[in-house]
């Protein structure tokens, strides 16, 4: 049996000689890990190490799972087996009422560990200091982790030895270091556990402040609780952040020039998220891009669980900055191959073997471009079945100075050393500097897994600081244009003259487009048959403070025409161009409702399978700006957008958070003379808002609903799991697997239309699944309440029509191969 | 140390008589006519660095470029009615210039030069707001307009720049 209880000098009443306000620690409380200890010579509390994962059933019924205290304080003890003393009990309960009258309070967790008794024992007496404490029963494999993490290897060893003796408090921080452990639960001991608990608490520098409880949050969510009792849009379902249960462990992490040396760079854009079925067993995989670190590629294992299959798929790109991932079938064999660009290191694809296992062929194929990539959109241009690519550019925001990546520390999860490009401290004004622009490329697929530049033979010289683009068949003449946005400046489009050339005729088709464009995507808002378009824009957001009240108005733009350089042609803030026909688009995002703060990118999906595309936006800037909430925009039957990420449970977070812990500085140190320093000493935690950047959205767990899973910046993805299906079981939907033979095998470009009756759904299947993102997906329709639906039509690329006639079978996957005429 | 406290003082006053002196001696000068009189614009540079601005004054010959520049901190001082360039220049990071009465606003970037013109006005005091485009506040970036009259503002040239020479 493990020895659950420990012996410490400190732990038997008065404050302990190795007190961790007082420097060095003992033997006792040496470091565990290759964590360092480091006594701060302003708040006195060190940092002992690093709690590792805990998991086990409470009390109350639910499953605990440290990792869930991400972002919080808390204090634990593991019970003696012998019993809880009353003494114990009370001084537990003393406790909870000091912590209670800290302001914090509603951040920082009581848990009371106890071991799991053996088989056959009798059962453990009721035992509740408090109803603030969580009582978790652990197995004795996680005893054990909790004992070398928290208390320490030699203390843990010292116990095995010593037998049972009273209990320690142990004070954990916010990213699950270990601050103090050897609090006894004694009339001494307890006021320097609170007292320490405040230090850590004055560790914290919010930037800005209002962002750990923004005062505007409760309201707002109220808002559209009460608003939401007029939609007419079915609403009656909830996401819930699945992502501890799914066993994804990701967690994006980024450069310092987005943390703790902040510039208006373009680095904090962050990265996609895309999807494909990369091993072919009938369930899409995860991709996630991540700029420090490498990527991570996650099976999906069925009912909602994933294992990280990154290293045999051979797709990590560890040793560069990454940003973009498209899945796409280059090569016609059934399975989806891999694009993913890089800041500076280097393009890659990958070809994919059939098993998830992948191949890097970036040389071979000529697409190892070097440079600030951006997005890349696989579409057939040409039309000759083999699908081309297009790689959008940025401009030239890096200096050649390499730095390295230093912001890792605060939670140990970087192994190595990453460097990257330093950014120009004034890249946000790259666009006024012609010699920094980069022109973004058209690649055409020659075959044989073989691509060619054609950037200038196509006449698609481009060179707006754009960070993505999107194929749409503006004037239906069946040849893929492009659309491209341009986040500092107007948007640009080109019409595809029949694979031949491209003409750009921006300002003819979209006279006035967002100045700071960043995601887009095309679908059928209204279900009248056309391509409607949405485009978000991010950079009109950053020119002036806007506050809650304000954020489904069109910025008040606050930046000079200087700076602009749009001579007053442009939109702030999100457009939504309604297609009126023969190439005519109409800007109706205020009519429509298609505003919202901070957006990235977008994505699409019919969340409540009523037979209108909803909408997803990844939102928030992160430091140094306000919190942002993520927006779900019900389509309220093609006539405008409702609100309604409160209403779904999108917000608040899991644990309600909004904001966690960035990155640390020492100001007795190194980092003296740091901006987070000023007026500061010791050790200094910088606190940012939480924000996504892209998003997917995908029947993850083949319920028959639509899930959505994000790509946030510098924190853990959302895993957004639907009940959608579980509270309607009359759902009604079809899936579309397209296998183009004369078209690419994928398909894409086709537009397939479901009909019944006189109802006509349309989509595209384009594989734009979010901001930095291509998936290689399923066409997932919603068909709200038809009892049957009579046909299928289908617009491949090729240029052949096909119909599938009805009655067609509900709820599954239909497989439809282009036809031979 | 008092002695030297006394001695920075003694010297201070006497630049500060000295430069009275030449203000007054320049101010009754004939020749000594803003520039309004030739219709150029009364030019200053801002530049902004690591989070500041450094004021550029054209001296007393009224010339940017020329060795009796003064190089300041803010205030921003300029002299009254008469058509003012405020040069914008960065050395580092892409900012921001406002004069918030005149509803005026403009960039400083490296390597390249923006400006703003108006007509100084009557003399007084207004305000300049700085932003450096990452919504952390950066105090230094804002500051004080003081315009004031021909004869006050070269007093003021003559005095700032015999204690530039000294500093040198």
């Amino acid at each position: 049996m493990v020895v659950v209880c420990l012996l410490f000098a400190g732990c038997t009443g008065k404050p302990s000689e190795v007190s961790p306000r007082t420097g060095p620690p003992s033997s006792a409380a040496s470091p565990i890990t290759s964590t360092q200890v480091s006594a701060d010579p302003a708040t006195g509390l060190s940092v002992l190490g690093r709690v590792g994962e805990l998991s086990g059933h409470a009390t109350d019924g639910t499953w605990f799972d440290s990792r869930e205290l991400d972002g919080c304080v808390w204090i634990a003890i593991l019970l003696p087996e012998s019993g809880v003393p009353g003494p114990l009990v009370a001084a537990l309960a003393k406790l909870s009422t000091a912590v209670e009258k800290l302001p914090e309070q509603r951040e920082i967790h009581l848990v009371c560990f106890r071991q799991s008794p053996p088989a056959n024992s009798p059962p453990q007496p009721p035992f509740s200091p408090s109803a603030a404490w969580k009582i978790v029963t652990l197995a004795t494999d996680q005893v054990s982790v909790w004992s070398k993490t928290a208390l320490g290897e030699s203390a843990a060893e010292n116990a095995e030895t010593s037998g049972d003796s009273p209990p320690c408090l142990v004070l954990v921080d916010a990213t699950g270091r270990v601050r103090g452990r050897d609090y006894s639960p004694t009339p001494e001991g307890l006021p320097l556990l609170v007292d320490d608990l405040r230090r850590t608490f004055a560790e914290r520098k919010a930037v800005p402040p209002e962002i750990v409880n923004p005062p505007w949050f409760a309201s707002r969510r109220e808002a559209q609780l009460v608003a939401a009792k007029d939609y007419s849009a079915q609403h009656d379902f909830q996401f819930t952040d699945r992502r501890i249960e799914s066993g994804i462990r990701f967690r994006n992490k980024i450069v310092d020039d987005a943390g703790k040396f902040y510039k208006a760079g373009h680095y904090d854009h962050g990265n996609g998220v895309a999807i494909a079925d990369a091993d072919l067993d009938g369930r899409e995989d995860i991709y996630f891009v991540n700029q420090v670190g490498g990527n991570e590629l996650w099976r999906n294992l069925g009912g909602g669980k994933f294992e990280n299959i990154t290293s045999a798929s051979g797709v990590a790109l560890a040793d560069r900055i990454g940003v973009s991932a498209s899945f796409a079938d280059i090569d016609n064999d059934g399975d989806p191959d891999l694009y993913v660009t890089t800041t500076r290191g280097g393009n890659a694809l990958f070809e994919n073997d059939g098993t998830g296992h992948f191949r890097d062929i970036s040389v071979a194929s000529g697409t190892n471009y070097v440079g600030h990539s951006s997005a890349a959109v696989f579409f057939d241009f040409n039309r000759d079945g083999l699908l081309d690519l297009f790689v959008v550019n940025v401009g030239r925001f890096t200096s050649d100075e390499r730095k390295r990546v230093t912001m890792e520390p605060l939670r140990d999860e970087l192994q190595g050393e990453y460097f990257y490009y330093d950014a120009y401290k004034d890249a946000f004004a790259g666009h006024l500097k012609p010699e920094r622009a980069e022109r973004s490329i058209l690649y055409q697929n020659l075959g044989g897994n073989v691509f060619r530049d054609v950037t200038e033979v196509m006449g698609l010289v481009d060179e707006s600081w754009s960070g993505d683009a999107s194929p749409l068949d503006v004037n239906s003449d069946g040849w893929p244009d492009l659309y491209l946005v341009n986040m500092q400046g107007n948007d640009e489009y080109y019409e595809n003259v029949k694979g031949q050339s491209f003409v750009c005729k921006s300002r003819e088709v979209f006279p006035k487009t967002p100045w700071g464009s960043m995601g887009i995507k095309s679908f059928d808002f209204d279900n009248d048959g056309d391509l409607d378009l949405f485009v978000t824009d991010m950079h009109s957001d950053m020119s002036s403070h806007i506050g809650p009240e304000r954020e489904q108005l069109k910025s008040d733009m606050k930046f000079p025409d200087s700076f602009l350089q749009t001579q007053g042609q442009s939109l702030y803030g999100n457009a939504f161009f309604r297609n009126a026909g023969n190439g005519k688009f109409e800007e109706v995002s205020d009519s429509v409702g298609a505003e919202n703060y901070w957006p990235w990118g977008l994505s699409v999906g019919d969340l409540n399978a009523d037979g209108f595309q909803d909408v997803f936006i990844a939102s928030s800037m992160n430091l140094p700006f306000r919190y942002g909430v993520n927006s779900v925009l019900l389509n309220d039957r093609g006539r405008k957008f409702l609100g309604s990420e409160f209403v779904l449970g999108v917000e608040p977070r899991r644990g309600g958070r909004t904001a966690i812990p960035w990155y640390e500085v020492g100001c007795g140190g190194a980092d003296a003379g740091h901006l987070d320093c000023q007026g500061r000493s010791g050790r200094v935690v910088v606190w940012a808002a939480l924000g996504s950047r892209s998003s997917v959205i995908f029947d993850l767990d083949q319920d028959g609903d639509l899930d959505i899973v994000t790509n946030d910046f510098n924190s853990e993805p959302l895993v957004l799991v639907s009940n959608f299906a579980e509270r309607h079981p009359k759902l009604q939907y079809l899936k579309v697997r397209l296998r183009g033979t004369a078209s690419s095998r994928q398909g894409l470009g086709a537009v397939v239309r479901v009909k019944a009756g006189k109802q006509v759904w349309t989509q595209v299947h384009d594989g734009k699944s979010g901001y930095l993102s291509q998936s290689a997906d399923l066409l997932y329709f919603g068909l709200g309440s038809i009892t049957q639906l009579d046909e299928l039509e289908i617009q491949w690329p090729s240029g052949r029509r096909q119909t599938v006639p009805g009655p067609l079978s509900l709820n599954v996957v239909l497989d439809v191969t282009e036809n031979k005429e | 140390m008092r002695n030297r406290v006394h001695q920075t003082f003694s010297r201070e006053i006497m630049i500060r008589v000295a430069g009275w002196g030449l203000g007054v001696f320049l101010a009754g000068c004939e020749s000594d006519l803003p520039p309004a009189a030739q219709n150029l614009p009364w030019e200053v540079v801002l530049t902004g660095t690591n989070f500041c601005w450094e004021i550029t004054d054209p001296g007393r010959d009224g010339k940017l470029g020329t060795v009796d520049d003064l190089h300041l901190a803010p205030p921003l001082r300029l002299p009254a009615n008469i058509p003012t360039r405020v040069l914008l220049r960065s050395r580092d990071y892409l900012y921001t210039f406002e004069l918030t009465a005149l509803q005026i606003k403009q960039i400083a970037i490296p390597d390249l030069t923006y400006f703003v013109e108006f007509n100084s006005g009557k003399p007084g005091e207004s305000e300049f707001r700085g932003d450096q485009f990452c919504n952390n506040a950066h105090n230094a970036l804002s500051g004080t307009v003081i315009i004031q009259s021909w004869r006050d503002y070269r007093r003021w040239q003559a005095i700032a720049e015999t204690e530039q020479q000294t500093q040198r």
